[in-house]
């Protein structure tokens, strides 16, 4: 059963300043060809004894995950689900680098450990004391969409009130240098971002709601622009809404032919100049249209947005016509 | 009411065998896949032993069906072997509608690859074929599993260290539940790498020797490598001549305890297994035998032990760890199990579980694995665990098809 | 002795990422793996310790069992390395 699901807590750390408050008082733009996270003073939520063992992305993934359940006044969760595509990138290089130096031996435990892609929903849980669904999506740019369809599926199942979910990335030097060599990233043309944003979805509406999330899905391999004007439609039915109602898209794509062809209501944003491009950039578009839909005049400045009154938030997000994702937010009335 | 799930199809490919002939004829005949090291690139030669697949990477080609000029992990042919024979038994259903949903579990992607790169990369930043880094992440086999069965439906990866592949079958069936998919072709493959090899070598966790699973000598796990996958179609979907079996339980959860470590009391285990028979809604009394994690290790064959004795109490069916021929191995594991558990359902045939001498002590001395391979077994019901780092623990219910 | 106990410190801070511990903090004489120790030490950390006895002292530890007596205290610790050093 089709049920609604509402975005009741939120933490994001990302290039700009979106910790401490929605969005900054300045807007942070791309100098080179990365954009690198504005992080919060970790020792504020996390033990130093355990701080040592953490690297950045862990870091992230907790701070969020601990702002979010504070925001949300800390619900008791029911699943634990993340989403990220590279992973614990510096664990992974710091644990290759020994092997390879050293000829496979002088090799320590903590680096492997923690180089497993289900580290961060996996120290939530031990941190929470969670004994809860624990699940890590790695499905490069739509592993934060295949962690929000899985929590759709546990609330339409009735097996959750709240649910913790976030998409997160890390970038490296090293990791860095390969996305040159990759030209994925490329100074002026296409910026390379990272980012964590966590989300508490719960079944009840509360005093702290940001919006209801009304749609979300993935596409792989579409077999044309027809099938994925037809999914959008379909999630727009589902939620009682036609194209027109959509008053803004944020979008993730350069070509931004199909979506306004679509939505000839809406006005555009390209969010990534304000994160960069990251697998899980969504779930920092995600994050930013919630701010936006609870009325947050920053965000709205920072996107360049002029309407006056947005009710609903489409985000698009196509990765070489392979992986297509689509999220819908929708404004409540508090 | 919701739709029953049918398994309609299975592969596997394991240090026993290419197929799921092969796995059971080594199985039948005690034979196990643990061995010195032939295939892999490392200094522990000759130390410890390893359960490798038994083929290089262009005899692998050669059964999959590629180019061996092709630039291809060793995970993504291990996973190709196996989702093609899943395919294939299925009746090769036709699978470009986008009805049909791919997800697979790993750990580490492309890690063969990405390591013999990487020391190229460590002597100059600049050199080494950076297009091997195209097939690092852990979604890209799965993407070429999707791509080599045509399937356009959903496609996603899981990565719960050794619980993924399980996971990835609870996930197809929730799809398919809910009428996203009508089809999933769920499993996971790991291919052994220095990385995971070392990884495990520093925790102290590898048996110098070959395993000896809820042994109380044991001293470790064998590391291995594979892939299983099954195939899932929703009742009405799946055609009568196909049916294998039927997944009817599955249970997620965490024991959150330690990032490595089990929790003495088997927390996480005991809910997963409860979690799986409820979804069953069937009692502990119905199940015929568990097909066991029983890694080998010290610390899970008694978390896992104790969560057993938590759940069933005195009356603990008949259980056995297949990890004595297969070798763990780790985001296959619970794929490759599962195609074993449908196998045992249709053969009417429990595992032995090779080499156990002496029960472990803390268990009371009492909790006994099958040793022998038992035949014309009346099995309907069959739990399967699957727990790993990070606290992930998730069981898997199968029925018998009658 | 002392000498060893003091490269030792620094060592260990290094191999455990022990952010904000200076060498002077860390008594000698205390139990390392103590629950009421404030460096919160672990099972993860005696592995870390037995490389850092290998690569440094070329001091081989066989099992975390065997670990447990050496790494009872600093002071242990160097003992064991002054006696097993070749």
């Amino acid at each position: 059963m089709k049920k609604n699901i509402y975005i009741n807590g939120l933490g994001n750390i990302s290039p700009q300043e979106t910790f401490y408050q929605a969005m900054g008082e300045t807007v942070v733009k791309a100098e080179g060809a990365f954009m690198t996270c504005q992080e919060p003073n970790y020792k504020e939520f996390i033990q130093k004894k355990l701080l040592r063992r953490m690297s950045r992305i862990v870091r992230m993934g907790l701070a969020t995950a601990h702002k979010a359940l504070e925001d949300a006044s800390h619900p008791p969760l029911d699943a634990i689900i993340s989403g990220t595509a590279w992973g614990c990138v510096k664990d992974t290089e710091k644990f290759l680098e020994t092997i390879i130096e050293h000829n496979e031996a002088y090799l320590t435990p903590t680096a492997f450990v923690q180089s497993t892609h289900n580290t961060v929903a996996g120290q939530i849980a031990l941190l929470q004391h969670c004994n809860c669904y624990n699940m890590s999506y790695v499905q490069g740019n739509v592993s934060f969409e295949s962690a929000l369809i899985d929590a759709m599926l546990l609330f339409y199942d009735n097996k959750a009130s709240n649910i913790l979910v976030n998409g997160i990335d890390e970038q490296t030097e090293k990791l860095g240098i390969l996305l040159e060599r990759l030209q994925c990233a490329k100074a002026g043309e296409r910026v390379m971002g990272e980012g964590a944003a966590c989300f508490i979805l719960g079944a009840e509406q509360t005093s702290n709601t940001y919006a209801q999330l009304t749609g979300a899905t993935m596409l792989y391999r579409p077999k044309d622009k027809t099938s994925v004007k037809e999914s959008i439609q379909r999630i727009l039915e589902e939620a009682n809404l036609d194209a027109q109602a959509i008053d803004l898209v944020l979008t993730g794509n350069q070509d931004q032919s199909l979506e306004k062809e679509l939505c000839t209501n809406a006005e555009f944003s390209s969010y990534k100049k304000l994160c960069g491009e990251y697998p899980t950039s969504t779930a920092f578009a995600t994050a930013i249209a919630a701010q936006l839909l609870k009325g947050d005049p920053s965000t709205k400045k920072a996107l360049e947005i002029n309407k006056k009154d947005v009710q609903h938030i489409l985000i698009y997000n196509n990765h070489q016509d392979v992986n297509h994702s689509i999220v819908l937010l929708s404004k409540v009335d508090n | 009411m919701s739709k029953r799930i049918f398994i309609t199809g299975i592969g596997v490919i394991s240090a026993i065998g290419k197929n799921a002939s092969e796995t059971l004829s080594s199985i039948k005949t005690a034979s196990s896949g643990v061995g010195e090291i032939q295939y892999l690139q490392t200094v522990h030669k000759g130390k410890f032993p390893l359960c490798e697949v038994k083929y290089d990477n262009t005899q692998l080609c050669e059964l999959a069906n590629i180019d061996p000029k092709t630039r291809i992990t060793r995970t993504s042919l291990l996973g190709i072997i196996a989702a093609q024979e899943a395919w294939r038994s299925a009746g090769s259903p036709v699978l470009g509608d986008g009805r049909t949903g791919v997800f697979s579990g790993n750990t580490v992607g492309g890690m063969d690859k990405t390591e013999h790169f990487y020391a190229d990369f460590m002597q100059d930043a600049q050199s080494g074929d950076i297009k091997t880094m195209l097939s690092h992440e852990c979604a890209e086999s799965t993407e070429r599993i999707a791509d080599s069965l045509g399937a356009t439906g959903m496609v996603s990866t899981i990565s719960t260290a050794c619980s993924s592949a399980a996971n990835t079958i609870m996930l197809g069936a929730r799809m398919i539940k809910h009428g996203l998919l009508d089809r999933a072709i769920v499993g996971g493959v790991d291919a052994l790498t220095k990385f995971t090899v070392n990884g495990f070598n520093v925790l102290q966790i590898l048996d110098e020797e070959y395993s000896q699973p809820f042994d109380e000598n044991r001293r470790g796990l064998n590391l291995g490598e594979g892939a299983g996958f099954i195939v899932l179609e929703a009742e009405g979907i799946a055609k009568e001549e196909h049916i294998l079996a039927e997944l009817v339980g599955y249970a997620n959860s965490n024991d959150a305890f330690h990032q490595t470590a089990s929790s003495p009391d088997g927390t996480g285990a005991f809910l997963a297994m409860k979690g799986a028979l409820d979804v069953a809604q069937i009692e502990p009394s119905q199940i015929d035998y568990i097909n066991v994690h029983g890694t080998g290790t010290p610390n899970n064959d008694l978390s896992e032990g104790f969560a057993m004795q938590r759940l069933f109490g005195e009356n603990i069916p008949k259980f056995s760890s297949t990890k004595a021929f297969t070798g763990h191995t780790l985001g296959a594991s619970g794929g490759v199990e599962a195609v074993l558990s449908v196998l045992a359902l249709q053969n009417k045939i429990i595992y032995p579980n090779l080499r156990f001498k002496t029960p472990i002590a803390a268990l009371g001395g009492k909790m006994i694995p099958e040793t022998a391979l038992l035949e014309n077994q009346d099995l309907t019901y069959i739990l399967s665990n699957s727990f790993g780092f990070g606290g992930n623990t998730s069981s898997l219910v199968f029925k018998a098809y009658k | 002795m002392e000498e060893l106990i003091e490269k030792l410190k620094v060592q260990i801070i290094k191999q455990l990422n022990l952010e904000d511990v200076e060498p002077s903090e860390i008594d000698p004489s205390k139990m390392l793996f103590d629950e009421d120790n404030e460096l919160g030490l672990d099972s993860i950390d005696a592995l870390e310790l037995i490389v850092l006895l290998d690569k440094e002292y070329n001091i081989k530890i066989k099992s975390q069992e065997e670990g447990k007596s050496i790494f009872q205290s600093l002071t242990t610790m160097a003992e064991y390395i002054l006696q097993h050093q070749q």
